[in-house]
């Protein structure tokens, strides 16, 4: 197995036995789970608006290389640059290029997955830019040197004294703090990003989607944050993966209550914006320079894909990780992706190679909560399958395959499968004294689960006396 | 940099030709898509969009008062300066903006002042394009005294018409988008700043507006 596939079974099992925190993540999962299904009561038909999601996602994809063309055409009307990038090299270049030309000394920014999946943010402080996370979750994350733990909910993983302690550490002045109130704690960081902002030449953000018809992103939150980083600065570069763009303003009506919806249980998120290029003349205030980033970085690869390229439908609500069974378990630093989760096991493999990720996909009991609870109804468990068979084929397991073949050769042989079920039941039994004591056989099984001891005839048996064919 | 771009598009295309496979979410139709028959409900009567917009806005902890003319307005106003001691105020250049607010002691900082400066008021008077009943969200744009004039104040206050009710999402960006070019900054504001970072605690003004105020007049 490759590093990543090593790292992610020492994570996963470290994490799967700390049972606090475990707890801790069910009862934040729970408590989305209560507000998600309040929200989505209120929908007059939350099938019907998954549905007409999917259908406006779907249109862009097929139509993915005409919606570029107009977005771009319609951005630079607007007086904005676009810049496209192949890959996170690219991407990260096109990022230091426009700081360096504006010679730019603070950036503040606000919620941008792709940005991780770029590693911008090791590139910004190689090259000495004073970087500051605005997100109150990203910024705790920042101060911690560790990458968000949830895509939509970055610390989720942390406890109040947890996010004090991290505080009184990371930030410069703050001293011991005497109270860890979530409240006081986030006015602590307001004072302290309000300067940010203040001070910054460039604001980076993220998009949630691009609007074709006008030439605009559309970024949703909920503290306001992005909204300063967008306002403020005298440069704005939005770094937006190609996948994002929509055909028309409409569209939004729909996909913004259905990403708050699914990602935090709110009917919508407090500020959903759109940002069309530069200050114009007549605006009061707005960055003189506009820049949109388009990043590929292994989207068209998936596109490819004859089967998974719905997974480009995605609007990273997160709402699949929350309802994960593997995810509730092993947390989300054990996954070592930018995106964890389900979709994060589906993309991941094509987005960085299916050699190196496709553990991912077998970390999955294909319960199908996943694509139950997707809003633009992804079949991500039958992806999960898919990206198994692709790593098979991209990496046969000659074990395996003889391991299969010599069962399927076995079942076709009634009285040699009888005779070898008889004796493994015999041995399962008499081995169960063994359990927990040194030498048993299946130490590694029983370890973490109760092996029950076979009963009865065995579904062959019970079969034939049911009058089945056997 | 035009490679990337001209090699990104023909990468598009081209994995775009490769066929989806049969049965792959075959779930999906190409309908024009209706956000009505799946949004939540609202009434067609548009006498009842006050109401319903008052109470989805109050309980997302938004203020929402119905006045009969200016001068009620500026009481209200006025009675909040005072309670809450605004000692420097951001207007947006606007007539009635200018008359619900011309009774205020506080100082007066107004669009196109340094952001610092803003950044110091104790509340924001705007304007707005649009009030959704549906989901209690006020549209607002760069005409509404900025990108910055609508987020940056503990207290932002809008001044609204009853006109400027639309009963929900789909009519907002109808809203927004009559005016071609669309502006080049769009917000739909539903209540005050939160966060829920810190164990899933809410918390309001986590980096913009405190409270939130909608003053509606005729």
């Amino acid at each position: 197995m490759d590093a990543p596939g090593t790292w992610f079974r020492t994570d996963a099992h470290r994490s799967a036995l700390d049972t606090e925190r475990a707890g801790f993540l069910r009862d934040g999962l729970m408590g989305y789970r209560e507000r998600r299904t309040a929200a989505q009561q209120a929908w007059i038909s939350w099938e019907a608006g998954t549905r007409a999601a999917a259908a406006i996602k779907w249109e862009a994809i097929e139509r993915l290389p005409e919606l570029l063309e107009s977005f771009e055409e319609r951005l630079l009307e607007r007086g904005a640059e676009v810049c496209w990038a192949r890959d996170d090299v690219e991407a990260r270049a096109h990022v230091l290029r426009i700081l360096r030309e504006e010679n730019a000394k603070r950036v503040v920014k606000s919620k941008t997955m792709t940005s991780e999946e770029i590693g911008l943010n090791d590139a910004l402080e190689a090259g000495g830019f004073d970087t500051l996370e605005t997100d109150l979750g990203e910024y705790i994350q920042q101060l911690r040197h560790e990458p968000p733990f949830h895509f939509v909910m970055p610390s989720m993983h942390l406890r109040r004294d947890e996010v004090r302690e991290t505080f009184e550490r990371g930030i410069p002045g703050v001293g011991l703090l005497d109270t860890d109130d979530p409240a006081e704690l986030t006015l602590i960081a307001r004072r302290v990003l309000r300067e940010a902002y203040l001070a910054a030449d460039v604001g980076i953000s993220g998009a949630n989607f691009g609007v074709a018809e006008t030439g605009h992103i559309a970024i949703t939150e909920n503290e306001g944050n992005a909204r300063l980083v967008c306002a403020l600065p005298r440069v704005h570069v939005a770094l937006m993966g190609i996948e994002k763009v929509i055909p028309r303003l409409a569209d939004l009506a729909i996909l913004q209550p259905m990403l708050a919806t699914a990602g935090t249980g709110q009917a919508l998120t407090c500020y959903n914006s759109l940002y069309g290029g530069p200050r114009e003349t007549g605006d009061p205030d707005g960055p003189r320079r506009f820049v949109v980033v388009l990043i590929d970085n292994g989207r068209s690869r998936l596109l490819g894909d004859p089967v998974m390229r719905d997974a480009l439908r995605c609007i990273r609500c997160g709402a699949c990780l929350n309802v994960c069974p593997v995810f509730q378990v092993i947390g989300g630093h054990a996954y070592g992706t930018t995106y964890q989760g389900p979709i994060g096991s589906v993309i991941t493999p094509t987005f960085r190679g299916v050699e190196t990720f496709a553990h991912l996909a077998h970390a999955s009991t294909l319960c199908g909560a996943c694509t139950e609870t997707c809003p633009v109804r992804i079949d991500l468990h039958r992806h999960l399958l898919r990206v198994r068979a692709l790593a098979a084929q991209a990496a046969p397991d000659p074990g395996l395959r003889a391991g299969f073949r010599g069962f399927a050769w076995l079942t076709r042989h009634p009285r040699l499968f009888r005779a070898v079920g008889r004796t493994g039941r015999f041995v399962l039994r008499a081995t169960r004294f063994l359990a927990g004591l040194d030498g048993d056989p299946f130490a590694r099984w029983r370890a973490t689960r109760t092996l029950e001891a076979p009963r009865g005839p065995g579904f062959l048996g019970d079969s034939r006396r049911s009058g089945g064919t056997g | 940099m035009s490679d990337a771009r001209a090699s990104i598009l023909a990468g598009v295309r081209a994995a775009l030709a490769v066929p989806t496979e049969r049965g792959v979410h075959a779930d999906v139709e190409r309908l024009p898509p209706d956000a009505r028959a799946a949004l939540p409900p609202v009434p067609a009567d548009p006498s009842e969009w006050p109401a319903i917009f008052t109470q989805r806005m109050e309980a997302l902890r938004g203020r929402c008062y119905r006045v009969v003319d200016e001068e009620e307005a500026a009481g209200v106003i006025a009675r909040m300066a005072h309670e809450e001691g605004w000692n420097a105020v951001y207007l947006q250049d606007e007539p009635t903006v200018a008359a619900v607010s011309a009774d205020l002691r506080a100082r007066r900082v107004s669009a196109g002042a340094p952001a610092r400066e803003m950044a110091d008021c104790d509340a924001g008077i705007t304007t707005c394009r649009a009030l959704v009943a549906q989901t209690g969200s006020i549209l607002v744009t760069a005409a509404d005294g900025g990108r910055a004039g609508t987020v940056l104040a503990p207290h932002h206050v809008v001044v609204a018409r009853e006109s400027q009710l639309v009963p929900d999402l789909p009519d907002a960006w109808q809203v927004a988008s009559a005016g071609r070019p669309v502006p080049s900054f769009v917000s739909l504001v539903t209540g005050p700043s939160r966060t829920a970072d810190i164990e899933r605690t809410l918390v309001l003004g986590a980096h913009g507006p405190i409270r939130l105020t909608v003053l509606i007049l005729p």
